[in-house]
């Protein structure tokens, strides 16, 4: 490898050029220089709303007949205008954070977000698929609540079609709505931008300043500029959501409908009542492990996180069956009754009951919703995909944002 | 190269400010060394490494100026015969897996095809197999060649 530099380097060199590799000191920030990371500072008690905080969820055939994929659909303007469109089909994701469209599902002149004399780019990781795209501007509505000028990424802009190796490199490209199943990515997840890290780290690979659509540099980002998180620029009902979905049968059900409420101990229909919360890691306190709390099974702690983007139960168990046609997911002979122990930072912990069923008989019997879908996480890891939220209402505060719960990030049922 | 001395500051200023870089997967234990040198003499404040004898194996410890650690496996012969990765960043997945980078592309778009979505990746081709999941801001998985995997190692060895 060091001989390949060698000879990049000396290719370089002859041809006059300067050289060096890109990954440091060589990225051109024009943004205006910000302090380091510091905490958000808490924000004031919520104050009551009437606003229209409700959306609808489903989880149905959607796109591509993807099971478990819970969908919304958003409303995107030009900032200050009534140019306005409602794009359906958008996954609804507590485990990222910021609105990704593809840009093939957007008809309307959004604009782009720049940075001194470039335009802003980023690229955004899930399950081993890369997001690239124009960081754009745009009012969000949700129901009756607004962000206002709001940072999203627009994935596979054709204005910005090659991306920088920095990003492909973290993975196989995502270029249109049939690998992701999906417009796009609601991410309403516990942090309020999606890389707290590039606010003073230009080598994450997430953002990038481009003076032409193929000559982007990796820069730093700005909070304010970053893909946010729109339920903070929300002007209320800004510290959280839950997600309400039904109970779906041991067999599946063809679709079920939900609601997302924004909005935690804000109005009536989001008081967290009883709900037990369970702390999850801050940014502050960890970089590494952010937005996770513990799980403990079969004699193991885990990090475990609670993901309605993942659609399933994904836990490392050596001894069921995997799937042979659909590696990764879980084909035990028989339905299996298994048993892990949540436990919040805060101390909260409560026993969980779940059942993991044959993959492979699910994916063929032509339901979308199923309660029992498993597969496997690596070692360490336990991902409380969206089989967890059937039957019950899930709350995902913000991180250093103010709830009746106490101050985000928690998530709480 | 007489009559190019000029070149030499050049090319040694590219030594210091080369990326990142470390052996991929299916490489040597040169080539490991080799980098190791290259990046903690380059990289001292922004680059730890240390490595630690397993019995049957050698493993290495990375960790990313992002704080993403990568774990590198290398067997008593010298090959990298697995990587895995944890932290707020995903690593490069180009420079840690090497030649089998294109493979494990074509494959991943293929599985997302079949399951599309973004929960965790698991898939097997081109005689490797490689694991993702995590959410954003905390990445995690591993890349292994079953058919180099030292007789003894456990799979759960690896992580």
């Amino acid at each position: 490898m060091r001989n390949l530099c060698l000879l990049t380097c000396m290719a370089l060199a002859l041809g006059l050029s300067a050289c060096g590799g890109g990954s440091s000191g060589d990225s051109t920030t024009v943004t205006t220089p910000t302090p380091p990371t510091t905490p958000v500072s808490p924000t004031p008690p919520p104050t009551p709303s009437s606003t229209a905080n409700q959306v609808a969820i489903t989880v149905n055939q959607g796109l591509s007949g993807q099971p478990d994929t819970p969908n919304v659909s958003v409303t995107i303007c030009v900032p200050g205008t009534t140019t306005c469109q409602t794009i359906p089909n958008v996954l609804l994701d507590t485990g990222s954070f910021g609105l990704r469209l593809f840009a093939s599902s957007v008809t309307i002149p959004l604009p782009t977000r720049t940075t001194g004399s470039g335009t802003l780019t980023n690229c955004a990781q899930f399950g081993l698929g890369t997001t690239y795209g124009s960081v754009r501007l745009a009012d969000i509505k949700l129901a009756g609540e607004t962000a206002s000028s709001t940072s999203i990424q627009m994935i596979a802009d054709p204005n910005f079609s090659t991306a920088p190796s920095t990003c492909s490199n973290h993975g196989a490209l995502v270029t249109s709505p049939a690998a992701l199943g999906s417009n796009g990515i609601l991410g309403i997840g516990s942090e309020p931008i999606d890389c707290p890290g590039c606010v003073t780290n230009a080598s994450a690979g997430a953002y990038y300043n481009c003076a032409s659509s193929s000559s982007c540099t990796q820069t730093t980002a700005a909070a304010a500029l970053q893909v946010t998180n729109p339920v903070v620029n929300f002007p209320q009902d800004n510290n959280g959501a839950s997600i309400t979905l039904p109970s779906v049968a041991a067999t599946g059900s063809a679709g079920v409908s939900g609601t997302l409420t924004f909005g935690i101990g804000t109005q009536a229909n989001n008081v967290l009542g009883s709900a037990a919360i369970y702390t999850i890691t801050t940014y502050a306190a960890s970089a590494q492990y952010y937005g996770t709390f513990t799980t403990l099974f079969n004699g193991g702690s885990n990090v475990a996180f609670v993901d309605s983007g993942s659609n399933g139960l994904f836990f490392n168990d050596s001894g069921i069956a995997q799937c042979t046609i659909s590696r990764g997911f879980y084909c035990p002979a028989s339905t299996l009754n298994l048993n892990a122990v949540m436990q919040g930072n805060n101390g909260t912990n409560s026993s969980q009951n779940f059942s993991i069923a044959n993959a492979q008989t699910l994916f063929s019997s032509s339901v979308y919703a199923m309660s029992n879908l498993g597969g496997t996480e690596t070692v360490g890891y336990f991902d409380w995909g969206l089989p967890f939220f059937f039957g019950r209402t899930i709350y995902t505060a913000i991180d250093g944002h103010s709830t009746p719960g106490g101050s985000g990030p928690y998530i709480a049922f | 190269m007489k009559s190019h001395r000029w070149l030499w500051p050049i090319m040694l200023v590219c030594l210091v400010t080369a990326p990142v870089a470390h052996a991929a997967l299916g490489g040597n234990a040169q080539s490991v060394q080799a980098d190791q040198a290259s990046m903690g003499a380059a990289r001292s404040s922004a680059v730890q490494m240390f490595a630690a004898v397993q019995g049957a194996y050698t493993s290495q410890s990375l960790t990313l100026p992002s704080g993403t650690v990568v774990h590198e496996y290398i067997t008593a012969g010298g090959v990298v015969f697995a990587v895995t990765w944890q932290g707020s960043t995903m690593p490069d997945l180009q420079q840690i897996l090497g030649s089998y980078m294109s493979g494990v592309a074509d494959a991943v778009k293929a599985y997302r095809l079949q399951h599309p979505g973004i929960g965790p990746v698991s898939l097997s081709t081109d005689n490797v197999v490689i694991e993702a999941g995590g959410h954003m801001g905390v990445y995690v998985g591993r890349a292994y060649l079953p058919s180099a995997l030292p007789a003894g190692v456990a799979l759960s060895d690896i992580q």
